[in-house]
């Protein structure tokens, strides 16, 4: 056992299984079921019975789809029920909201700091501060 | 350019604006996202009902959608997963969720008699595999409904391709365990 395999717990020849089983599955899912079997029986009985198992999933989960009428419905309701206004301002507000809020804020902020400096500055020199600075 | 011909993201983009881009969203992904939801909660009442909040929750948000190199089908799994981990927290304290015959029966089958067993099989896999954890069940079905690549369920689940197969392999020997406990050895039904 390698020694970064003592601390994950999963062991190097557990990585190999891993790998054997993803090249099985990737065959099944690709439609080349009759080698995904050749190779499943190259396998000793533990990774064999897993590599069935996998074969087994991959017949039981297939796509499932909506009713087209359902489907429609559904379609509709959703674009009946838009949750805000639907256009070219909408989406410039959205778009860059964000930005024209943090910009402001940075503004802001150096504007505040700015003052505090300029009445430092004014105190040091041993001035009377301004009412609008203060 | 033809809609066929833009890409998912660029119809992304025209969706912040134009409700019928997103359509054509909805075109592309409502298949799929009701595959995952299906194969998550077990009927199709539900998978129904969860696909269209999926898809309101989507409508609401596409004007933040960032691409920032993730796939927009990622970005659809995500919300349809949230969505499905709250309903089944809402559903902890059930015991049971019925879980709809499966559909599209194989036609190479012999027997009626056959089928029925071959369906059967089907169903006690499924609900095998509900049984796992939560992240084991987005993997397989992931893997197996949606037919999706290493690379593309690690961007949904937020790990790398070599822990997906790493979680594979566990999941795998986790089902195999959940099924001897109920006294079925992978080798029936081959």
């Amino acid at each position: 056992m390698h020694l970064p395999s003592l601390f994950s717990g999963y062991r190097t020849i557990d990585r190999g299984k891993a790998c054997l089983l993803d090249k099985h599955a990737w065959l099944v899912l690709a439609g080349e079921p009759g080698q995904a079997v050749k190779l499943r029986r190259a396998q000793e009985p533990g990774v064999a019975s897993l590599m069935l198992l996998a074969e087994q999933l991959a017949s039981a989960y297939r796509p499932v789809t909506m009713q087209p009428n359902r489907r429609q419905l559904l379609l509709r309701l959703l674009l009946q029920t838009l949750p805000r206004p639907y256009g070219r301002f909408a989406a410039a507000v959205r778009g860059h909201g964000r930005e024209a809020f943090l910009g402001a804020a940075i503004v802001g902020t150096a504007y505040s700091l700015g003052r505090v400096a300029w009445y430092l500055h004014r105190r040091r020199q041993g001035e009377t501060p301004s009412t609008s600075a203060a | 350019m033809p809609d066929d011909e833009l890409t998912d993201n660029e119809v992304t983009e025209q969706a912040k604006t134009d409700p019928v881009a997103f359509g054509l969203l909805y075109g592309r992904f409502v298949d799929r996202i009701y595959t995952y939801v299906y194969y998550r909660v077990g009927n199709h009442h539900d998978a129904e009902d969860l696909t269209a909040r999926t898809f309101q929750r989507a409508l609401a948000n596409v004007g933040n959608f960032e691409s920032r190199g993730v796939p927009v089908s990622a970005w659809f799994y995500r919300i349809a997963h949230n969505l499905v981990a709250n309903w089944h927290r809402d559903r902890a304290r059930r015991q049971t969720i019925p879980l709809d015959s499966l559909v599209g029966q194989r036609a190479d089958v012999e027997s009626p008699v056959a089928m029925a067993e071959q369906a059967e099989r089907r169903q006690t896999l499924v609900k095998a595999v509900r049984k796992l954890p939560e992240e084991r069940q987005q993997l397989v079905t992931l893997k197996f409904a949606e037919h999706l690549s290493n690379a593309e369920i690690g961007e949904i689940m937020g790990r790398s391709e070599s822990a997906i197969k790493s979680l594979y392999h566990r999941t795998l020997l986790a089902l195999r365990k959940e099924l001897s406990e109920l006294g079925i050895s992978a080798e029936e039904g081959e």
